[in-house]
């Protein structure tokens, strides 16, 4: 038991609370009080959002939950499934792309987003079978190959079509104003991100969640209880790849511009730090992580701007963003391998622990006023 | 003919430049298993450091390449001791997301404390002298970079080999909870040899330095070791020198005869190659899985 504890400090830590009864298995009962208490937030926040914010931080709000769906989805590749990967800003650069290409070919909009997703996931599938074959480190040294082969198209086919400017997309809501365009943004994106949430939890919950955690600890065992690990992690993949093409269409109608300069390694590196920040395996912890990771390089600067009286130079604190990026991975990963979402949960047992102690000290007390 | 020699003087420059940064990242993965993200950082720390104290301190260039590797190799031993240490036995991937963590870091801090100019190193000593063989021109300096990581591979590899620290580097790498009942005090290992690969890395962001220039691709330019090491299997010294040649001589087939982002790119084929059919490498330990 300690060498487990040792070698996935994570995984058996969670696992004791996390073997949830029985009746879980039904994927309704998966949408319980405390997710939808969280959806309900989520929601309170949006109208936070769009009745009393400013433009930019509407924007920077949408930007957020745009990330929420790549960090679900590297959360379901890294948390649930175990397979550490550095490649998902090429998906996302894929997505985009797939966008651009069918908006140059007069595809109409919803019919892009879901082709160039699904094309993506496809894509992912493909990219899937090698990966099989390797684990571990090999598989951090084989998603940043990919990462690299994806963008030299990328790059290839942007300088051969349009030179270096990029794709102009068509931007959805553009009609409506600046301010307006933000806030029917922010709703579309509100109902996304909770019609992915919910599917995604329900997925988690279910039998699908089960079968890839015991993949990610267990992979020698799974096959002897009848998981084939293969079918397994390829539909992870696939769903994963999937996501990331669909954030990336999103992001393609929301930008308006489409640029292989738009996706550098670093966008896979925030993204990996956004799932080790909320906490790995943790839905809400990819939330969470997602705002805090996106929302800090425009904050980081503004908090430099604001100490700092001297040179005004704009890069600091785009570089100092970067190092709290670096501290934090390092933090969460040394420190706290549950992340911001551990803390949560720690905190809400003990809490729970302490109204069961009190409710214990108060009864034994009014037993005695009655006797 | 011309070419041909072109292609094999430039081949063995960028060669033994990968085959340098790989050698670092060898003795890293010896030690703790780790591949180092952070190592161009590395190198480029050393870069700059060399740059700054000739241009502010007109320190003579053998004293401020000297201060640039122990100061690297102190900023490489830091890396394990503050960071890298608290990952012992979780899984692998956790260490490598931590050099990431480690590369993120010193970017910010570099761009921050040097700024976004390019450095050059004037290194006195450096020949400047292009011979033409028979057509070809090829510059004194690649040959003398060449030789000059062969020998300093071959070093590693004997100390390796030979010596009482070296025994116990390769120990405490194969299985440091048995290495440790021997006797080895294995964190003190795993310093000294990250300390060590600083120093390589210093070593190798000099000698690029000096040949080229010191600016933010250096670290793109390590990433690129990556199929190198692959391709030498990992762990194996002699791996890396190799692995670095060929994947410098295909890149610059490549850019000879196809285009230079496709050079660029093509190791990274060369890397998804290597995994699939070749996963130990040319000279790999191959890993036994047990049921």
């Amino acid at each position: 038991m300690r060498l487990l504890q040792v070698r996935r400090p994570w995984a058996t830590e969670i696992t004791p609370q996390d073997t949830e009864p029985a009746s879980v298995r039904n994927p309704a009962r998966a949408l319980s009080v405390p997710f939808l208490a969280g959806a309900g937030l989520l929601a309170l926040i949006s109208i936070y959002f769009t009745v009393f914010q400013t433009e930019y931080n509407m924007y920077t709000y949408n930007l957020c939950l745009l990330a929420v769906l790549g960090a679900l989805s590297l959360n379901l590749l890294m948390g649930t499934v175990g397979q550490a990967s550095i490649g998902n800003a090429a998906f996302i650069a894929l997505g985009a792309f797939g966008t651009a290409f069918l908006d140059r070919a007069g595809v109409p909009m919803p019919a892009d987003i879901l082709i160039a997703s699904l094309a993506t996931g496809f894509i992912g599938l493909i990219v899937g079978f090698p990966a099989l074959r390797i684990r571990g480190l090999y598989l951090v040294l084989g998603t940043l190959a990919t990462y690299f082969i994806v963008i030299y198209v990328t790059t290839v086919y942007e300088s051969d079509t349009v030179g270096g400017a990029g794709f102009q997309v068509t931007v959805l809501f553009q009609s409506s104003g600046l301010l307006n365009g933000q806030r029917l943004w922010i709703w579309l994106l509100t109902v996304i991100v909770g019609l992915v949430l919910t599917g995604m939890r329900c997925i988690d919950r279910g039998r699908l969640g089960r079968a890839w955690r015991f993949i990610r600890d267990h992979e020698v065992a799974a096959p002897a209880v009848g998981i084939s690990v293969y079918k397994y992690k390829l539909g992870a993949f696939w769903l994963s790849s999937l996501l990331l093409g669909f954030e990336g269409s999103l992001l393609a109608h929301f930008n308006g511009s489409v640029t292989t300069d738009a996706f550098p390694l670093a966008l896979s590196i925030s993204y990996v730090a956004m799932v080790l920040v909320g906490g790995l395996d943790s839905m809400l912890g990819a939330v969470i992580g997602a705002g805090l990771v996106t929302a800090l390089p425009i904050v980081v600067p503004q908090l430099v701007t604001s100490l700092s009286t001297g040179d005004g130079s704009s890069s600091t604190g785009a570089d100092l963003a970067t190092v709290v990026y670096g501290l934090l991975i390092i933090f969460f990963m040394t420190r706290s391998p549950r992340g911001v979402a551990g803390w949560l949960e720690t905190f809400a047992q003990k809490l729970r622990k302490g109204i069961r102690l009190r409710r214990q000290r108060v009864s034994p007390a009014a037993d005695d006023g009655v006797a | 003919m011309s070419t041909t020699l072109t292609l094999l003087a430039n081949g063995l420059w960028l060669g033994s430049t990968y085959a340098l940064i790989a050698l670092g990242m060898v003795l890293a993965f010896r030690a703790t298993r780790t591949l180092n993200f952070a190592h161009g950082e590395l190198m480029l720390l050393a870069g700059y450091v060399v740059a700054k104290l000739e241009a502010n301190h007109t320190l003579p260039a053998y004293v401020a390449v000297v201060v640039a590797i122990v100061a690297t190799s102190v900023a490489a031993a830091l890396v394990y001791l503050l960071a890298l240490r608290r990952t012992t036995g979780m899984q692998m991937f956790v260490a490598v997301v931590v050099t990431i963590g480690v590369a993120s870091v010193g970017d910010g801090l570099m761009a921050w404390g040097f700024g976004p100019n390019d450095q050059y190193l004037r290194l006195p000593g450096i020949p400047g002298t292009v011979l033409s063989v028979s057509g070809a021109r090829v510059s004194l300096f690649t040959i003398i970079l060449g030789g000059f990581s062969f020998c300093l591979a071959v070093a590693v590899a004997l100390v390796l080999r030979y010596t009482r620290v070296g025994m116990r580097l390769r120990a405490a790498g194969q299985n440091p909870l048995l290495a440790s009942q021997g006797g080895v005090h294995v964190e003190r290992i795993y310093t000294a040899s990250w300390a060590a690969a600083g120093a390589l890395a210093a070593v190798a962001g000099i000698c690029y330095g000096a040949s080229n220039v010191v600016n933010v691709s250096v670290t793109a330019l390590a990433l690129n070791a990556f199929p190198a090491m692959l391709l030498g299997g990992l762990d194996s010294i002699g791996g890396a020198i190799l692995g670095g040649i060929i994947i410098g001589m295909i890149q610059t087939a490549v850019s000879i005869w196809g285009n230079g982002q496709l050079a660029g790119v093509s190791s990274y084929i060369v890397l998804l190659l290597v995994l699939l059919v070749l996963p130990h490498g040319l000279f790999g330990t191959r890993e036994v899985a047990r049921v």
